[in-house]
């Protein structure tokens, strides 16, 4: 058998940060405060020197305007099932660990993905688009994977013996033994799990619980696991609380597409449509309110619901600030030859995930890529995916392809098009003034050329393909 | 008829000029050019290896826009291996959605494994790909019959320095360009005859053009304002 865990160790900052933009980022952090402890911590936190497990006093002192957040347990249970909803679509063997962990059995789904590492980089890839942090470890049984997750080994094994011989290193305050049992086995100078597994089981029997034994013995997966693999429900009910109160309307809408997203891909797996969604609001002292959203044709995708619900949302009026947001499919029926046309729009999407993971294990993630999506006028800017927006109106003139480095001009060509002068990026030290023209070689071949002053030499940029 | 020529006539890299199998040999998608489509019984093929013969930058991807917009919803267009990276503006403009584009890069056994899977796999349905070396006929012959047998198309591009040699295809092309038009040669295409010098044009990039002849139209109307006055 062999195990994956995933240690998500700051899922309430990362759903937090998918629906906050980044002009408004403030060091964040979010605090127990039953133990007095700041649990997690975003990036602008940690410049200022806030680390996990501080008291409230000490954080406040670090930073003056600190974003706090109360941790929520059923908050985080809440985001940790949207997650594995979304990795069911990639494999079947899930148990949840609430509120923050997931447990992935991965040797049935081997041989349909071809590898170990094609499953993995589907699973990467759909972790990624969910925008979460997390540390990693596999195993060769629930308990090992976990241990050497919590000890952030974050590494893909796949023989035994390399999971072996990171177990040995392991302390044992990553285990799931008390604190009371660490100290005693440190009194006698054990401190990682290298001389605990060396013991023999009767010597340990008679100094500790019957529990202690049964945790090992599946720390060496000698016992087949018991647990419960999770599964979807059967009807799409999802209910999303934000970490902060919602009192303007069009701060739903971010939160609503979460939902309408989840919805698409639960009716697709099932081949199912809905003609009618009902969105709750939860409020602080009101009693939660329903609205019906109601379409005439059934659909199934996000993308056709999103108006329908801008159009409800813009007309709300909030009489109190929201804290929580639900969405449920009220009729599902299934997908027939009538109401869509099955075969010549069918969204594998499975078949997407798994071709992608495939080519990225094969060739290495950094060269398959998505087109260049950028917020700049400039061509030779790349910036890293997923952060960019693209432009509100895209530079019509652009070629189809950007040469990744400028080349010089050798062969005569003559103007087609031009001059665009493009003076930017005086603000990040990239600052550029070129000018830019079309022209055509003697070959025919169309090229974006450019110079930077009337006397320097020209460059080719693209080619219009 | 003879043994032997039954032999002959079920090799598969043997055809007849007039061959048409099944309906889906049929189904052709309409390039936007009427001289084209009259060439090619009705536009490009669904499916099958399509090899362009062409000098970088000559419009030659955009000579198939029709059939990367026309591909259904969700399905991926693949670059291998392209020139330069791509622009989304560009995709954009003509109405291809960036979000089920990607291109990769790697040597040239792996761009061919890539473009093999990509074949393949139900999620893609265009492949382009790019190729600085000859394919030997095993390996074209193996993305004919990956993109036949799974309804895809494959687009190989080969620059025109690269020797030319005879490629089991579904359609063999080569382009030129003269000043604002192309100059379409066909061939070799399955259940068809070649048909050299077609000219189509179309240009892929704006021009000066309207600057000049506003700046034409308005120097006459001055002229001819002057000579009034």
């Amino acid at each position: 058998m062999l195990w994956l865990y995933l240690d998500f160790y700051q899922l309430t900052l990362d759903a937090l940060e998918q629906t906050s933009d980044e002009k408004s980022a403030r060091p964040c952090v979010i605090y127990q405060a039953e133990v007095n402890q700041i649990v997690q911590r975003n990036a602008l936190a940690k410049e200022r020197g806030i680390e996990v497990g501080m008291g409230m006093a000490q954080a406040a002192a670090l930073s003056a305007d600190l974003n706090v957040i109360d941790y929520k347990q059923e908050r985080e249970s809440g985001h940790l099932q949207m997650l594995a909803c979304a990795l069911y679509q990639l494999i079947g063997d899930i148990v949840v660990y609430p509120p923050s962990c997931l447990a992935i059995r991965l040797d049935p789904s081997i041989k349909f993905y071809d590898g170990l590492m094609p499953l993995w980089q589907a699973l990467v890839t759909q972790l990624r688009q969910q925008k979460v942090t997390y540390h990693f470890a596999t195993g060769w049984s629930i308990e090992s994977a976990k241990v050497l997750a919590k000890a952030k080994t974050n590494a893909v094994f796949s023989d035994r013996s390399n999971i072996q011989k990171a177990l040995q290193y392991c302390h044992l305050k990553h285990t799931d033994l008390s604190a009371k049992q660490i100290s005693s086995l440190a009194r006698v100078g054990i401190h990682t799990l290298r001389g605990l597994l060396a013991l023999p089981a009767t010597e340990l029997g008679k100094r500790f619980d019957n529990a202690l034994i049964t945790y090992l013995t599946a720390l060496r997966g000698e016992v087949y696991p018991h647990c419960v693999y999770f599964h979807p429900a059967e009807k799409f009910s999802q209910t999303i609380e934000p970490t902060y109160e919602i009192s303007h309307t069009h701060h739903l809408m971010p939160w609503v597409r979460r939902l309408l997203d989840q919805l698409a891909i639960f009716l697709r797996l099932r081949n199912q449509i809905t003609h009618s969604l009902t969105l709750t609001l939860y409020f602080r002292e009101q009693e939660q309110e329903d609205f019906e959203v109601g379409s005439a044709c059934p659909l199934s995708d996000a993308a056709t619901w999103h108006p329908l619900f801008e159009l409800l949302i813009e007309k709300l009026t909030l009489s109190e600030p929201v804290t929580a947001i639900g969405l449920s499919a009220n009729t599902t029926e299934e997908m027939t030859g009538e109401n869509s046309d099955f075969f010549s729009d069918r969204f594998h999407y499975f078949a997407k995930m798994q071709l992608i993971g495939r080519l990225q294990a094969k060739l290495g993630e950094d060269n398959l890529n998505k087109p260049d999506l950028t917020d700049d006028h400039r061509l030779d800017v790349i910036h890293p995916p997923h952060s960019a927006r693209p432009l509100a109106l895209p530079d019509r003139w652009q070629p189809l392809f950007i040469a990744t480095n400028p080349i010089p001009l050798s062969k005569p060509s003559h103007i087609q098009f031009g001059p665009v002068r493009m003076q930017t990026g005086w603000w990040d030290g990239h600052y550029i003034k070129r000018d830019y023209f079309i022209t055509q070689s003697l070959n025919g071949e169309l090229l974006l050329i450019y110079k930077c002053s009337p006397e320097a030499q020209w460059y080719i940029q693209g080619w219009y393909s | 008829m003879s043994d032997s020529l039954t032999h002959l006539v079920k090799h598969p890299k043997l055809w007849r000029a007039s061959y048409k199998s099944s309906v889906e040999n049929d189904a052709r998608i309409a390039s936007g050019f009427t001289v084209l489509d009259s060439a090619l019984n009705g536009g490009w093929p669904l499916a099958g290896l399509i090899r362009l013969r062409t000098l970088k930058g000559i419009g030659e991807v955009k000579l198939f826009l029709t059939l990367l917009q026309k591909i259904r919803k969700h399905q991926l267009i693949m670059f291998i291996n392209a020139p330069g990276r791509v622009q989304s503006s560009w995709l954009i403009k003509h109405g291809i959605e960036a979000e089920n584009v990607f291109s990769l890069c790697g040597k040239h056994d792996e761009n061919l494994w890539a473009a093999e899977q990509c074949l393949k796999s139900d999620a893609c349905q265009v492949v382009l790909l790019w190729s600085t070396q000859n394919l030997s006929l095993t390996q074209a012959r193996r993305l004919q019959v990956c993109a036949k047998q799974h309804q895809s198309i494959c687009i190989l591009f080969e620059y025109q320095d690269v020797p030319r040699q005879s490629l089991p295809v579904e359609l063999d092309l080569s382009i030129m360009r003269e000043k604002a038009e192309v100059i379409i040669n066909v061939d070799k295409q399955m259940g068809g005859w070649p048909h050299p010098g077609l000219r189509v044009a179309f240009s892929p990039n704006p021009n000066n053009n309207p600057i000049l002849s506003a700046f034409e139209h308005y120097s006459q109307t001055f002229t001819a304002h002057t000579k009034v006055s």
